[in-house]
């Protein structure tokens, strides 16, 4: 009697799903760093390779649930709907848009307890870079991005941290030729009161695009290769399950 | 025979009708208690978006705050920076970014839990255009706390100004109205130089505005937190927590500010003003988040600002200057924070 409980005892906490996990909601939140973009740059002429400081607001949630990992990314939305003012003014001298306008991912992790989980997830969304050195965050074109990538979870203590490494491939008829990108990103958690916390979220993004620039207002025949380099620190508020 | 055959008949369909509407439901209460809450929300709302007359719209991001502190006490703290301020960047000296600031204090004097059924959707269908929708009939009985506070604070708003939709006798400059400012004082365009062939440069006419307001008013807030498994369908729940506030508004600050055209080194400034100044104005709002869980709140609010008042010869009591309709969403945090007022 005593084995046959002790073995269901062990099999319901097989199928029980430890409370684990966290949800980084940058509803909106902020990120430093840089942005790189080597690109042949036609409008003006004015840059052929340039950096700037990323843009700093940004909207995102990412969250990381018991078995389920989600994403939904605005950012590069969100920062041009609030550079409005500034980029109808001129006072911008570059857009710094980069990254998702609309970008979601779904993820599934494996694992047991609730110190570690892994697994993988798919992406699709829609994103910019300003290859064209845009100074209308607006004016960016947009692509179509797809990938997967790999994610990983560990608790320890009042911590929690997540690591994610992806990769994508980049597409838009008459925009983008061919274009693939890899990135990292890595999440550290802490709970300050009750449920909640701070999360900071370091990121390098790095994409090699083949485009059809902009020259003169018109679209080149040609394509043209361009590259992306980002590292930023995302930050915002953070609830823990 | 034919009587016995509608006989028939009309029984036959009042028992089928009886029977498509007969609903049979078996449920039990998982949760039911709208004195356990998180007492405290904070929010970063990512947008907020207004329609107003004073420059058309604005949108930005803002941040929130309310407590419910014990029985008998109300917090609340609201704030909205503008980053898409219509008509801001026509001007860098005249117009005014939006933004709204206030923070005040409610007096709870009832603060109670009544049964009264809730409805409760089972499920939502859509078939083609149509969406139906089965309900719980006659609802759930369920403890709904209904708090209602007098209220009061203090509050500052600044925002660009369309002087053109005031063409009107009242608004003016040096004391002189807007139609003699624009045609024989030309407040609105300079000389390049002072030579008399120098080129004559128009100046939009956007200034900016700011009001500091004292406002009070009451406060009706709703809480249901009530979750039942319904048996086939699941848990379902009602679960609110809303607020509806009727605000008078009184503006001791309610400032134009002053209009400066010309070129660098040599600009001239002139005293905007408006001749029949409202204090007063009135607003009607919501605001709506979950009772426990996390999730996004939404406030919704319309009314009219104190300012400009109506002019004599119009058939409007009101002038429609005043009137905005503003939204925010944002992602909040609900927090237990001593004390606390449970019902015992």
């Amino acid at each position: 009697m005593k084995k046959t409980l002790t073995l269901l005892a062990v099999l319901f906490t097989t199928l029980t799903f430890a409370q684990v996990g966290m949800n980084s909601q940058y509803f909106p939140g902020g990120q430093v760093g840089f942005v790189s973009v080597k690109s042949p740059n036609y409008p003006g002429g004015k840059y052929t390779k340039y950096s700037s400081g990323a843009g700093f607001p940004i909207l995102m949630i990412d969250r990381l649930a018991s078995r389920w990992y989600l994403n939904g990314d605005m950012s590069a939305l969100y920062y041009a709907a609030t550079q409005t003012n500034k980029a109808n003014d001129n006072r911008l001298k570059i857009s710094k848009a980069e990254g998702a306008y609309c970008n979601g991912r779904v993820g599934y992790v494996g694992g047991n307890g609730d110190q570690f989980r892994i697994g993988g997830y798919l992406g699709f969304g829609w994103s910019t870079s300003n290859l064209d050195s845009i100074i209308k965050p607006f004016g960016q074109k947009a692509y179509i991005n797809w990938g997967l990538g790999l994610i990983a979870y560990k608790k320890f203590g009042k911590f929690r941290t997540m690591g994610k490494i992806g990769y994508e491939i980049y597409t838009k008829k008459n925009y983008i030729y061919r274009g693939h990108g890899l990135y990292f990103e890595g999440t550290i958690g802490y709970s300050f009161y009750q449920k909640y916390g701070l999360s900071i979220m370091p990121c390098f993004y790095s994409k090699g695009i083949s485009f059809y620039p902009e020259v003169n207002g018109a679209t080149a025949t040609a394509p043209a290769d361009a590259k992306v380099k980002s590292f930023v620190l995302k930050f915002g508020l953070a609830r823990f399950f | 025979m034919k009587k016995s055959i509608i006989t028939l008949s009309i029984l036959i369909s009042s028992l089928l009708s009886t029977q498509l509407d007969a609903q049979s439901i078996n449920y039990t209460y998982v949760r039911n208690d709208p004195f356990d809450i998180r007492n405290f929300s904070a929010s970063i709302d990512a947008l907020w978006g207004e329609v107003n007359s004073h420059n058309g719209y604005a949108f930005g991001w803002g941040a929130r705050a309310e407590y419910m502190m014990g029985k008998t006490l109300l917090f609340n703290f609201d704030s909205r920076f503008g980053f898409g301020t219509n008509l801001y960047r026509q001007s860098n000296i005249n117009t005014a970014n939006y933004f709204a600031m206030e923070g005040g204090v409610g007096l709870i004097f009832v603060n109670s839990a009544h049964t009264r059924n809730v409805p409760i959707v089972l499920s939502t269908q859509r078939v083609g255009n149509y969406q139906y929708t089965t309900y719980i009939r006659g609802g759930v009985p369920a403890k709904v706390r209904t708090i209602v506070a007098l209220r009061g604070g203090w509050g500052q708003y600044r925002n660009t100004l369309d002087f053109t939709k005031f063409s009107d006798s009242l608004l003016t400059f040096n004391d002189s109205t807007y139609g003699a400012a624009k045609g024989k004082m030309k407040v609105f365009e300079y000389k390049s130089d002072t030579t008399k062939t120098a080129k004559t440069i128009t100046v939009d006419q956007y200034g900016s505005i700011n009001i500091g307001y004292l406002y009070g008013g009451i406060n009706f807030r709703t809480i249901r937190n009530l979750l039942i498994d319904v048996e086939g369908y699941g848990y379902r729940g009602n679960i609110l927590y809303s607020d509806f506030y009727i605000d008078v508004m009184f503006a001791p600050i309610f400032n134009i500010k002053d209009f400066t055209v010309g070129p660098p080194g040599a600009q001239m400034s002139y005293k905007v003003g408006y001749k029949e100044v409202s204090r007063f104005g009135w607003r009607i709002g919501w605001f709506w988040r979950k009772p426990k869980e996390q999730g996004f709140s939404w406030k919704f609010e319309f009314g009219s600002r104190p300012g400009f008042k109506s002019m004599a010869n119009s058939s409007l009591p009101v002038n429609v200057r005043n009137l905005y309709c503003m939204m925010t969403a944002g992602l909040y945090i609900p927090l237990k924070i001593k004390p606390m007022y449970t019902e015992d």
